[in-house]
């Protein structure tokens, strides 16, 4: 089990690269990029990795494969609320360079094709999660040292949207969102209301006197 | 360079919109269209628990805010009580420093030597944006021998020569005044003259020297200055000039090294590190931003229970008994530039009940700028923790740093010197902490909460006097009377009755004034 918050899917030590070290494109401000990242929730440090990963082979000659890999940047930095976007652009991409760039980007080990495809059902995919049994993140965690709650979470609830649960600590209910980068957590004025079918293979464990909800997805058969 | 510095919360620390995510497109990247600032108190939020859990070893959670009742535990054979809080709480040490950068305040920084004093400031100052380099170098170390040319720059020896006059000659200032964050190392060790050339570069944001001029704002507008002394009480090389002292926004205790953490410190003199070389660039504030900061914090609003409260507060401490024969004139203030001593004159009220009278515990009145800075600091601190409008919790979170040095303690007074109440005498911040609580629980004691009726008739007041009926206005003039009569009848006096009185007294002269000229006589 996680004792930190955070996603599976990042490697614990990972070499850090400063946002002034991507790699300059004409005409695009990367630095604001990455601040905006930052804004929607995601790492501007692993945002300017990614990027700096995506173009270390040259940059794209294609101005629509540059925002592409950008997009998908954002997405892997957490930027949850550029999913949709980082999956459509993907799908454009057709040179085989770009591609090879855009796997470098999300750092994963598998082609492309078959990562999109996997996430077009289950946005909590990525290679390595059987190898985790199936723990995708931890979120939360104590205000105390960084985190969000001031007191154990102890009810989750899957709600209608995908990737939302509705989680309680004491006497608050939070929303979270999530997929397989990224987070959010938003405090609510009210009690969220369930949806019992949208859960399916995903879970939320808690456990006692943790301040850790720990999102689990059952292996399929 | 070490990863163990690069960990900033990635949850909000205080969220406080409710909703779902809404999806972007990478153009939205490239836009600045959100305002700058729009998530800054999160920002600040994530430097605050990224100096306290990663740069200078804070275990301290001494800022207790608790929406339930919390936790609390005897220990020991002493009175001594631990508390847990429910909500977020924090170590005043780095918060209160943090909201005198956001605020653009003055911030002392008091405590033996090497608990963190001037790391912290430092930290402050790379969090402006300058290099760790930058701010250390800019540090002015408080010394005997420093003089004001030491401090703000020296005259061009050519011009010395060549001038015919003060304004032909150029001076070469120092480059830290006009850094965002203005650093001076033991304040206590400077001597008087140089003292007061600080002070009016505090005070008014500017230096002079040899008839020149040279402004300290940075271009930003927004400044912030910490100091620094390991003495509160007057000693130190010189002692700190009055005025000076005053300008101190807040005054905060750096806390002690908690031997827990002992690992940690190991691991850093082994690494050589020091914190201000590695705080993480996402949290470093741009000029816009502080200015940004300043313009929100402003903008926190006060509602009415909590300056009723706060108002009363005030109330207690300008008056004493027998300061003077005028009733205007029995103040604190009328004793002391008299050359009295507040004291005997507090001692020498036998009419007023000691415990009841709050006023009696301290030898000052408070001055207008502590009012405004409490105002401010409380501002920043419901900012700070995302909420949207001030409460009585972020006041009293506050008060003590604000008024440490400012209401001064009447030693003589009971309350220091009975039992475990003489543990007062020497931890200023608790009695500030606890003064204010007993002067909410008189508040509410007299009812004021529902039943205010010198607050009712300012209001009536503050409503316009244009079109009033001679006859309304007699009606009013005789309400204000029966309120003095009222407060005249108990026979006790004390220091919110003071200000009720003088109050009351405004009323009776604007009505009277209107009504001579509604109704001239024949």
């Amino acid at each position: 089990m996680m004792r930190m918050p955070g996603h599976r899917a990042n490697p614990l030590r990972q070499p850090r690269t400063e946002v002034s070290e991507i790699p300059a494109v004409e005409g695009l401000d990367l630095v604001l990029a990455a601040e905006n990242v930052r804004r929607q929730g995601g790492d501007p440090t692993r945002f300017a990795s990614a990027l700096s990963a995506g173009f270390a082979e040259g940059v794209p000659s294609e101005r629509t494969d540059v925002f592409a890999l950008v997009s998908l940047a954002g997405w892997r930095a957490g930027a949850l609320t550029l999913r949709e976007d980082a999956l459509v652009r993907a799908e454009t991409i057709i040179e085989p360079a770009v591609r090879s760039a855009a796997t470098r980007v999300l750092d994963i080990r598998s082609d492309l094709h078959s990562f999109l495809q996997k996430q077009s059902t289950d946005r909590y995919w990525w290679p390595d999660r059987a190898k985790y049994n199936g723990i995708v993140c931890a979120i939360g965690g104590f205000a105390g040292v960084g985190g969000s709650w001031i007191a154990p979470p102890t009810e989750a609830l899957p709600l209608a949207e995908a990737g939302a649960f509705g989680i309680r600590t004491d006497d608050e209910w939070w929303r979270a969102d999530l997929d397989v980068w990224g987070v959010r957590l938003v405090r609510l004025s009210a009690p969220p209301t369930e949806d019992p079918d949208a859960a399916g293979s995903v879970s939320i464990i808690l456990e006692e006197n943790s301040y850790l909800a720990v999102l689990h997805v059952e292996a399929t058969p | 360079m070490s990863d163990r510095w690069h960990k900033v919360s990635a949850s909000p620390t205080a969220p406080g919109v409710d909703g779902r995510p809404t999806s972007i497109s990478v153009d939205d990247l490239f836009h600045t269209a959100e305002p700058a600032g729009a998530d800054l108190d999160e920002k600040l939020r994530q430097a605050y628990y990224w100096i306290v859990n990663r740069a200078v070893i804070s275990p301290y959670y001494d800022i207790e805010f608790s929406s339930a009742s919390p936790v609390t535990f005897d220990v020991g054979d002493a009175g001594a009580q631990l508390t847990l809080p429910t909500e977020a709480s924090f170590s005043s040490s780095v918060l209160l420093p943090l909201l005198s950068f956001a605020v653009g305040g003055k911030c002392l920084l008091i405590g033996g030597p090497g608990r963190g004093k001037t790391t912290v400031a430092v930290l402050m100052g790379v969090l402006a944006g300058s290099s760790s380099g930058e701010v250390r170098r800019s540090v002015q170390q408080g010394q005997p021998q420093l003089t004001i040319s030491d401090l703000v720059g020296i005259p061009l020896p050519r011009d010395l020569m060549a001038a015919s006059r003060l304004s032909e000659i150029n001076i070469a200032w120092r480059e830290w005044l006009t850094r965002p964050v203005k650093i001076i190392d033991e304040y206590n060790r400077i001597p008087t003259k140089t003292q007061s050339a600080l002070l009016t570069m505090i005070a008014e944001g500017y230096v002079e020297s040899h008839d020149q001029m040279w402004r300290t704002n940075p271009e930003s507008g927004v400044e912030s200055w910490f100091f620094t002394a390991n003495d509160d009480a007057g000693g130190g090389t010189f002692p700190v000039i009055q005025a000076l002292k005053d300008r101190m926004d807040v005054t905060v205790q750096a806390a002690g090294f908690n031997s827990r953490f002992f690992d940690e410190l190991v691991t850093r003199v082994e690494a050589g590190e020091k914190p201000e070389e590695h705080v993480p660039v996402e949290l470093v504030f741009g000029s816009d931003e502080q200015v940004e900061i300043r313009r929100q914090i402003r903008a926190v609003p006060i509602p009415s229970q909590v300056r009723r409260r706060l108002e009363f507060f005030f109330s207690h401490f300008e008056f004493v008994q027998h300061g003077g024969r005028r009733f205007e004139y029995r103040t604190k203030d009328t004793v002391t530039t008299a050359g009295g001593r507040v004291a005997e004159a507090i001692e020498a009220n036998s009419g007023a009940d000691l415990a009841a009278d709050l006023g009696a515990q301290t030898i000052n009145g408070l001055s207008v700028r502590a009012l405004q800075t409490l105002i401010l600091y409380s501002k920043a601190m419901a900012w700070f923790r995302g909420t949207t409008e001030v409460s009585l919790s972020d006041v009293a979170a506050v008060l003590p740093f604000v008024l440490r040095g400012k209401l001064q303690p009447n030693l003589s007074h009971p309350r220091f010197d009975v039992g475990a109440e003489r543990e007062l005498a020497t931890d200023p911040a608790s009695w500030l902490s606890d003064l204010f609580t007993e002067s909410c629980r008189q508040f509410v004691g007299l009812g004021l909460d529902h039943d205010d009726p010198v607050r009712a008739l300012l209001a009536q007041l503050e409503a316009g006097l244009d079109g009033l009926s001679a006859v309304e206005v007699s009606r009013r003039i005789t309400e204000v009377e029966s309120g003095i009569r009222l407060i005249a009848s108990t026979g006790k006096l004390y220091g919110h009755h003071f200000d009720d009185l003088t109050t009351l007294k405004y009323l009776h002269q604007r009505y009277t004034a209107y009504l001579r000229w509604v109704q001239p006589s024949p």
